[in-house]
């Protein structure tokens, strides 16, 4: 009864309230959990029917953990066929085992085993193979302001149902300003660049759980599965862009699981997130049945498609501003060339050596005579001419 | 507010027979309601008569009491921030009077002068105001209007401003038929909204809103047959319109997709007729049964699901259209309610009841953020209303010429199709709900302790309930936790609660209460680890940790003015502080994903001991 009628005075001291909401305070929250509940084995990777199987065995860590997690080294890594047929795995480097080309046989179950160096055994049940059927087609559309990517297959035997996609990124970019100079701290003399440091490949690789289902299809057919959506003005398409679409056939289970993680998402704490839940996935510890594994392994092959889109291919008119993440780049006159054969100045020393500016280019303003005024060095931050702090200038072996 | 192991969703709070949704000013921590102005407040948990229904777990009535029809008064209290005022008086002298009673916070300016950052940019306000008219027209016509309205804005340390609002309203006609029975035809409106405004990022600027309105209608006669006999029956039916949520782009720079869900509708109806038998001078015993009626309504559109198969985006198998005010899904049934009370001596008995329940409307909360928002949603195609039986027994007994009180109860309740969220449920704005929730079963017992001392210089109560409350989700298609009974949100084993007075002299008081009650469950992450380069969080259970324990201690001193009878105005002081200690009590716990890191944070809204003073006065 009293729940409301608060005792007088407590009632009467509504005012408190807004004193309290000054004193509202956020505070850590460091939840008394057991250390031994962060520790798990952390099993990433599948295996693959057909060609190389790579897994790479890790631990898990607290959560406020900055470090990066640690390798799980040593163990013995086996899969296993239902008719007792064994194939190993070898660890390189640390933490990744990588197993022979196999062949598996589609009519077998084959299952995982981990023996660990700190003496634990994890394995999977014996898992049915899945065959990835080939992507029809990766392609693209113009729309909604910018280059919807899209995958699309088929299975004719209707076996495949549970879809995964992975894919990588590639693009080829400049920096913002091209560097033909270089200081040479031997000679402490400016010499012309031998390398590029112009053109560069950058490189993504998906992160976002992308997959989908057929089952309330007549037919094992997808068509249109959005994976990547570019902005019109995209950094990655002003010159070549690739993308590399990885497909995987799984169980229902394997779809389920990566359901759940994909719905414990990234993103916590904000209104619209989903609740999270427990997920651990296929691995299982035999040797302590309470200790949780994490990952899922499925045995499936994989089948791959590439493409490029060229600037040339899009729509955009031709005077179309990209973005390129270089916009607030300039190139400064720093430092006033030497006459020739004469040592460096000690400014250009300090700016292109020490500072760690680089050179773009010699010349002279516009409307000067470099014939009668000595030369300048252009030059400019180092983010700002060197492409490879965002991506690599070694042409990728399958760039075309 | 969960009672006896049920839902907050689970309380019918009644002011004056209008239902109010969210009865509570500031994060739960003070009534809705003025307390200047209530006649009663009658808390229903074992024993709920038929003529009350629509709620699981408990049924608040709360009245309001009748302005003074021969003079003007008045009574209020004015504090640093809020103040309050009553006043009452006849309309027409002996005939009509009304009451009308108001309560606000005075302004945000002293929190904006606060020096933290981080503070500045919280605020909190809120104001409420209620009136109640009555008339009485002849001897057997009395007329009663109620009205209620109150709202409640807040932002904590965060872009977000969050605001809601509850309106009730009453209108009664009481007539007297004969002077063995009497009824009231009343009529209701009810109505509950809050939204958020968002507005750091003008590219993302947004609105959300939702509303509820309920009109309803009721006529309860009262039958007095004989000494050993008294008859309640009656009919009413209650309309449903809701807006379940629209989120809206604010500010021309803003990118934010319109967005809302469908509006529900629906009637809830019921008739009940109960009997008040004195079996004996030892021996009463009530039986009643009520019998209620649920219709879904349209316009809306339904997803059919693959029967037999968890309800999910895939196994949509179509959509049906319903036209207006087109029955969509009707569900119905009895509820018998039944207590008895026996008398063993003149200061000891014995109470055993049974109630069983329906509850067609359901709250939807997400507890994972800093500040949790709630929306209800009816029972329609795919969510089946809750069903709820509790049986419970007592022993009462006094002391010392009944100035101590001493009860023990104990109870045990089952409650079928609750809602409980499925694994990686999302409610925000989702337009197909019923893929991420799920009808839970569960059972809740509990023996609760309580000692009162009701007169004398020190007088108070002291009460501790042992409590489980589990749920389980155990479907073909749907399990959680592996099928295992869980505890549930409003698991709380142990409440200790002791308020206490002590009078020093007429003019003196001073009181102390105090308040502990184990954490609520928490799904905790436990650990992070990575997946393809991709940082991922494994979580325990559902419901496998707490939040720390809670408990609060309060001290208020009371000082009288003098009472000279001449003197315009009677008044107080109260100095009061609350929670002593300065015991960090989580309002909320959340966590979120920075750099890497997964960092848990907890939101203590009164953290530290809070003085306040307040002058009070009547006249």
């Amino acid at each position: 009864m009293a729940i409301f009628l608060r005792t007088k005075g407590l009632a009467a001291g509504l005012w408190a309230v807004l004193l309290g909401l000054a004193s509202s305070c956020v505070t850590p929250y460091i939840p008394d959990v057991p250390a031994a509940t962060q520790d798990y084995l952390v099993v990433n990777g599948f295996i693959n029917s057909q060609g190389i199987t790579r897994l790479e065995l890790s631990r898990s860590l607290a959560l406020q953990a900055t470090k990066a997690p640690a390798v799980e080294t040593k163990a013995v890594v086996t899969i296993q066929a239902a008719s007792g047929q064994r194939f190993g795995l070898t660890e390189s480097p640390a933490g990744t085992y990588t197993s022979g080309s196999l062949n598996l046989n589609p009519a077998l179950t084959y299952k995982l085993s981990i023996a660990t160096a700190g003496g634990k055994s994890y394995e999977t049940d014996y898992l049915p193979v899945k065959t990835t059927p080939a992507i029809d087609k990766v392609h693209w559309r113009y729309e909604n302001d910018g280059v919807q990517i899209y995958v699309d297959t088929h299975d004719a035997n209707r076996n495949t149902t549970y879809y995964r996609w992975k894919y990588e990124e590639t693009w080829q970019f400049t920096s913002a300003l091209e560097s033909f100079y270089q200081y040479n701290p031997i000679t402490k003399l400016i010499e012309p660049r031998p390398d590029d440091i112009y053109h560069c490949w950058g490189n993504n690789i998906s992160t976002a759980i992308k997959q989908t289902n057929t089952t309330r299809l007549s037919q094992d057919v997808v068509l249109d599965f959005p994976l990547v959506f570019l902005p019109a003005n995209s950094r990655k398409l002003p010159i070549r862009y690739s993308i590399m679409v990885q497909q995987y056939a799984q169980t229902r289970e394997e779809y389920e699981y990566w359901e759940i993680l994909r719905k414990n998402s990234e993103n916590l704490g904000t209104i619209n997130d989903p609740l999270p839940s427990q997920v651990t996935g296929n691995v299982r510890c035999i040797s302590n049945p309470d200790e949780p594994a994490l990952g899922f392994v499925g045995v499936h092959s994989v089948s791959q498609q590439r493409i490029y889109i060229d600037r040339n291919d899009l729509p955009q008119p031709k005077d179309f501003v990209f973005e390129t993440g270089y916009e607030s780049c300039v190139e400064v006159i720093e430092e006033r060339c030497p006459p020739r054969g004469r040592p460096l100045p000690p400014g250009v020393t300090t700016t292109f050596n020490v500072q760690g500016l680089l050179i773009t280019k010699t010349g002279c303003p516009t409307g000067t005579n470099c014939y009668l005024t000595s030369c300048f060095y252009y030059g400019s931050f180092t983010d700002c001419v060197d492409c490879r702090l965002r991506g690599t200038n070694v042409k990728p072996s399958f760039w075309q | 507010m969960s009672v006896r192991g049920g839902g907050t969703d689970q309380n019918l709070v009644l002011f004056n027979d209008a239902t109010i949704y969210n009865p509570s000013h500031l994060f739960g921590f003070f009534s809705a309601f003025n307390p200047d102005m209530l006649k009663s407040v009658e808390l229903y948990k074992s024993a709920v008569p038929a003529r009350y229904g629509g709620r699981l777990a408990s049924v608040l009535d709360i009245a309001t009491r009748d302005g003074n029809k021969k003079a003007f008064g008045g009574a209020g209290g004015i504090g640093l921030l809020t103040s309050r005022l009553t006043l009452e008086g006849p309309l027409v002298k002996d005939k009509g009077s009304f009451l009308i009673g108001g309560r606000s916070s005075y302004s945000d300016w002293l929190l904006h002068r606060v020096p933290d950052a981080s503070l500045r940019n919280s605020s909190a306000a809120f104001y409420d105001i209620s009136t109640h008219v009555t008339y009485d027209l002849n001897d057997r016509n009395s007329f009663y209007v109620t009205g209620y309205y109150s709202r409640d804005r807040f932002r904590l340390a965060s872009d977000t401003t969050y605001r809601y609002a509850s309106i009730a309203a009453s209108a009664k006609w009481k007539h007297n038929f004969s002077n063995k029975l009497y009824g009231v035809l009343t009529g209701t409106y009810s109505q509950y909204d809050y939204g958020f405004a968002s507005a750091r990022n003008p590219s993302t600027a947004s609105d959300f809103a939702y509303r509820l309105a309920q009109k309803g209608v009721q006529a309860d006669f009262s039958y007095y047959h004989s000494a050993q006999h008294t008859l309640d029956f009656g009919v009413s039916t209650l309309l449903y319109d809701i807006a379940p949520g629209s989120l809206t782009p604010a500010g021309a720079a803003s990118l934010i997709v319109p967005d809302a869900l469908q509006a529900e509708k629906a009637l809830e109806s019921a008739l009940y007729v109960a009997d008040r038998f004195e079996v004996s001078p030892r021996l009463s015993v009530y039986a009643g049964l009520r019998y209620s009626l649920f219709n879904a309504l349209g316009p809306r559109l339904v997803n059919e699901y693959l029967p037999g198969a968890s309800k999910t985006e895939n196994t949509i198998t179509g959509t049906r259209g319903y036209g207006s005010g087109q029955v969509l899904a009707t569900y119905h049934g009895p509820e018998g309610r039944l207590s008895a009370k026996y008398m063993l001596t003149d200061n000891a008995s014995v109470k055993a009841s049974y109630n069983r329940m329906r509850q067609y409307i359901h709250q939807l909360s997400n507890t994972t953020t800093v500040s949790p928002i709630d929306s209800w949603k009816l029972s329609d195609t795919n969510i089946r209303p809750q069903v709820g039986d509790q049986v419970s027994v007592g022993y009462y007994r006094n002391f010392k010429h009944n100035t101590i009180e001493t009860s023990v109860e104990a109870y045990y309740k089952v409650m079928r199709d609750f809602l409980d969220y499925k694994n990686g449920a999302s409610l925000f704005l989702n337009q197909h709900i019923e893929t991420d929730v799920v009808n839970a079963q569960g059972r809740a017992y509990g023996v609760e302790f309580l000692a009162r001392k009701t007169t004398g210089k020190v007088n108070g109560w002291l009460s501790y309930t042992y409590s489980r409350s589990l749920a389980r989700v155990n479907t073909g298609t749907e399990v959680v936790n592996g099928g295992r009974y869980y505890p549930s949100n409003y698991d709380k084993p142990h409440d200790v609660t002791l308020v206490s007075n002590y009078r020093f002299s007429q003019r003196f008081s001073v009181s102390l209460n105090f308040n502990y009650s184990t954490g609520r469950p928490l799904t905790l992450p436990l650990a992070k680890y990575y997946i393809d380069n991709t940082l991922r969080v494994y979580y325990s259970e559902r419901n496998a940790y707490r939040v720390p324990d809670y408990y609060r201690a309060d001290l208020a001193i009371n000082m009288e003015g003098n009472h000279k009878a001449h003197k315009l105005a009677h008044s107080s002081w109260t100095l009061a502080v609350y929670n002593l200690t300065g015991r960090k009590n989580p309002y909320s716990v959340y966590f979120q994903s920075q750099n890497g890191q997964v960092n848990g944070y907890q939101l203590s809204i009164f953290g530290q001991p809070i003085p306040s003073l307040t002058y009070n006065f009547r006249f």
